[in-house]
């Protein structure tokens, strides 16, 4: 009877679930926060599109970008993916579910590098990340990693950046995993088990890091950007040339502004003119309030 | 005691295993703010994505993207203290951060901290950080600085960068007019009007698209942009046609005995200015001037100036005012002959798109030291006038119109409740003074104007009706002098190289009195050399 009872609760826990699953698959499962170059998403039916910054992705959502391209993808479950130059994934599944605790995200990878910061969330007993590739699938718990799978040799590398990741083979045959933790590095190819863990120097380690990484959002974000200066606004009003005028104010406006009323123009060119305005010889000969007389001889 | 020790490790490891998934996924909860942050930073959303940032900051401080972006976020919100700390503790985390240290250097600038500024683009440049952009803001912030030349070098390096040439220009341009360059000037200017009009500035530049050259005007233009000093020398020959002020009236000047009164003469002059003081509201300017005129036969006439100035004036704006105080000093025949003291408080409004007003009083003391004129020309002379400005379509071409109406109150007579005697037949120690008492009105009229690109020229006319108070011991205290004054005056200057200008003038004076002793003509024709640093 308990039993019963029991597998009632587990069918409706499932419907429920299935429901909860439609409907976030409907709800937006998270934006591109950064691009280097240019990301195309798929969505349905409908064909690639290039999306931009602040696009929101759903889940069944194709990406893929191309030899020069970079992309950011930012969840609501707080997991941010890179993905690098020549990458295609989808966006498999996500159910995020904070007040119960349920927390589930799967991407498909099929080639190409994804580095992934993997949200606190998947700490959680029940909640469970993956990238699938062709050939492994990597099963994390909140931390940071490089997954990396090439066609051609149908290979996929993984990387762990920060504490640890699980990885086992696609087989279809239970097989043991492999714990790759920070700075090392497992092998899967097609048909095989991972291969053990092993460490990375740092060249190695680099070489997997290389262009996984997105400064900003990839695009120009410095204060040059749409600086006054650079967009042909004037800084200041003394950044007029003093006779070009200052917005708001007539040239010769800011002539006159400049200084205080100077001398008349000849006065200003010729001291000798300011200075000497009274026939001195005459007053010489004759001062100020003496009537003249006589003559008196000047000169040389 | 064991079983103690056995807890405390096992705490120990507990509290350990707890804070290293903590400090990884802090890391990643700072990663996911700072990535989702990125979105409204992208769309111009200043306070959502300080918001996004600042929490990220709060969940990871050693993660140095998110306080570098943080800091940019301030700085576009305005916040530039609290954005140039980010970008400082973003590069001490990360000091090869890219972009960041031009950043700072960028919001250095914008802060008005030039020093700090120049530091970081400085170093921005050298590690070929966006080079361009690094030698555009390095030549601003030197243009800032007063270092015209290390800017012009920087600006046209930024030229390389089409996004930038425009402002480069422009910059160039202005750093080329403060140093008195100004073909080269009006070149840059042209090519920011050309690559782009419709901007602010290349609309200010366009104003001069159409030739002629960019003058600076006679008073150095208060602004923390220009260098705070500047020197200039001249030296000049002058032909005068009456040294003297002989009289027009040949019979009169026979019997003055005057004979030969026109000379050439040597006209010496140096001086130089130094800002002292420049503020956000105004600036205070001081200048000295020293003048010298060597005449080859009127020797007695050779005239020494020594000239001190302080300007105070507000920042350029529709309403300008400012003090302005000169002391002047003059030397005749290398003796002592006048000294003087003017201050002119004065304002001026902006009107409408062209024209401007100004209203100015001045009063000046004049002191002569020597015979014949002390202490009968000793005076103080109050004056009132207005001066109305008029833009006839392009900056170079500025016409202004002036009255004024100045008393000049000799101060050498008695009082006048007293009673003094000034007829031909009486005569008291108060008389000479009288001669000179007068009250003036003033019309004039000026034009600064392009001579077919090849200098700036200037024009003026001015009239002065000057009446005289009391009866003139000239016309034995028969009746008063009253006096018309003609000017004519025509100038022009080219630039030959950066700091040196060709001069070229021409003043006519007619003084027309009822009083034939002070009804003269008197011509000057000038030409000479102009160094300005």
């Amino acid at each position: 009877m308990m039993r019963s009872r029991l597998g009632g609760v587990h069918y409706l826990l499932l419907a429920l679930l299935i429901v909860a699953g439609r409907v976030q698959a409907q709800s937006e499962a998270g934006a591109v926060a950064a691009l280097v170059g240019t990301l195309q998403i798929q969505r349905g039916a409908a064909g690639w599109q290039s999306a931009s910054i602040g696009v929101p992705v759903f889940v069944g959502d194709r990406f893929r970008t191309g030899a020069s391209d970079r992309a950011t993808l930012v969840f609501r479950d707080d997991t941010v993916l890179n993905l690098s130059s020549d990458t295609e994934a989808m966006l498999d599944t996500q159910a995020f579910d904070e007040a119960a605790g349920r927390f589930q995200t799967g991407v498909k990878m099929t080639k190409g590098k994804i580095r992934a910061w993997v949200g606190d969330h998947y700490r959680q007993p029940r909640a469970r990340f993956e990238i699938e590739t062709p050939t492994a699938i990597t099963d994390v718990r909140g931390t940071q990693f490089i997954v990396q799978h090439n066609p051609k040799t149908e290979t996929s590398d993984i990387v762990g950046i920060a504490d640890e990741v699980e990885v086992i083979g696609k087989l279809g045959v239970i097989g043991s995993s492999v714990q790759v933790g920070q700075q090392m590095h497992t092998r899967v190819q097609k048909g095989r088990f991972p291969t053990a863990a092993q460490g990375l120097d740092e060249t190695q380690f680099s070489q997997y890091l290389d262009g996984t990484e997105i400064v900003g959002t990839g695009r120009h974000d410095g204060l040059n950007v749409v600086h006054p200066a650079v967009m042909g606004r004037l800084l200041s009003p003394q950044d007029a040339p003093a006779s070009l005028g200052i917005p708001g104010m007539p040239a010769a406006a800011a002539q006159a502004g400049v200084g205080a009323p100077e001398l008349p123009l000849a006065y200003r060119l010729s001291p000798d003119v300011y200075a000497n305005t009274q026939p001195l010889l005459d007053f010489k000969r004759t001062p100020p309030g003496r009537l003249p007389s006589g003559a008196v001889h000047v000169g040389f | 005691m064991r079983s103690v020790g056995k807890t405390l490790l096992v705490l120990c490891g507990l509290v350990a295993a707890g804070m290293l998934p903590s400090l990884v996924s802090a890391d990643v909860r700072s990663h996911a703010l700072y990535a989702r942050g990125l979105i409204p930073f992208n769309n111009g959303q200043w306070d959502q994505a300080y918001r996004l940032f600042d929490a990220a900051v709060g969940a990871d401080r050693s993660d140095p993207e998110p306080l570098y972006y943080r800091g940019l976020t301030q700085a576009r919100r305005g916040a530039l203290a609290a954005g140039i700390s980010d970008l400082e503790q973003a590069l001490k985390l990360s000091p090869s951060l890219p972009h960041a240290g031009l950043d700072l250097g960028i919001a250095y600038f914008d802060a008005g901290q030039y020093p700090a500024a120049k530091v970081w683009l400085q170093r921005a440049y050298e590690q070929g950080d966006d080079r361009f952009t690094a030698a555009f803001f390095l030549g601003l912030t030197l243009y800032r600085l007063g270092e015209d030349a290390s800017a012009l070098t920087y600006l046209n390096q930024a030229n390389a960068d089409p996004d930038l040439r425009p402002a480069a220009h422009y910059y160039a341009g202005l750093a080329q007019l403060h140093q008195g360059n100004e073909v080269a000037a009006r070149s840059e200017l042209a090519e920011t009007a050309r690559e782009q009009p419709l901007s602010e500035i290349g609309k200010l530049a366009q104003r001069y698209a159409g030739g002629g050259d960019i003058r600076q005007p006679p008073v150095p233009l208060p602004t923390a942009r220009r260098k705070p000093w500047s020197l200039s020398a001249s030296l000049g020959f002058q032909y005068d046609t009456n040294v003297v002020l002989a009289p027009s009236d040949s019979g009169l000047k026979t019997a003055q005995g005057i004979t030969g009164e026109d000379d050439g003469r040597f006209v010496i002059g140096a001086g130089g200015a130094y800002t002292l003081l420049d503020t956000d509201y105004g600036t205070v300017r001081g200048a000295y001037d020293f003048s010298q005129s060597v005449h080859f036969r009127w020797t007695e006439f050779d005239l020494q100036g020594h000239r001190l100035r302080l300007d105070a004036a507000s920042k350029p704006g529709v309403v300008s005012y400012g003090l302005s105080g000169v002391y002047d000093f003059y030397a005749l025949d290398y003796q002592s002959f006048f000294q003087e003291l003017l201050g002119t408080p004065w304002v001026s409004v902006a009107e409408g798109d062209s024209a401007a007003t100004q209203l100015y009083y001045t009063a000046r003391g004049r002191d002569f030291l020597r015979k014949p004129f002390d202490p009968a020309r000793d005076a103080i002379d109050h004056a009132v006038g207005v001066r109305q400005y008029l833009d006839l379509g392009s900056p170079e071409r500025v016409l202004s119109v002036g009255y004024q109406f100045d008393a000049e109150a000799t101060l050498a007579h008695a009082p006048d409740d007293q009673q003094v005697s000034c007829t031909s037949t009486s005569q008291t120690g108060g008389c000479g003074a009288r001669d000179f008492d007068y009250k003036a009105h003033q019309l004039d009229i000026g034009i600064n104007f392009p001579i077919f690109s090849l200098a700036q020229g200037q024009a003026g006319y001015l009239f002065r009706l000057e009446d005289y108070q009391f009866l003139n011991s000239r016309a034995n205290f028969q009746f008063r002098r009253h006096d018309q004054e003609h000017q004519f005056v025509v100038d022009a200057r080219r630039e030959i190289t950066t700091h040196v200008s060709a001069t070229l003038g021409f003043i006519g004076i007619l003084n027309n009195s009822n009083i034939p002793a002070f009804d003269y003509d008197r011509f000057i024709i000038s030409a000479g050399v102009l160094v300005t640093l």
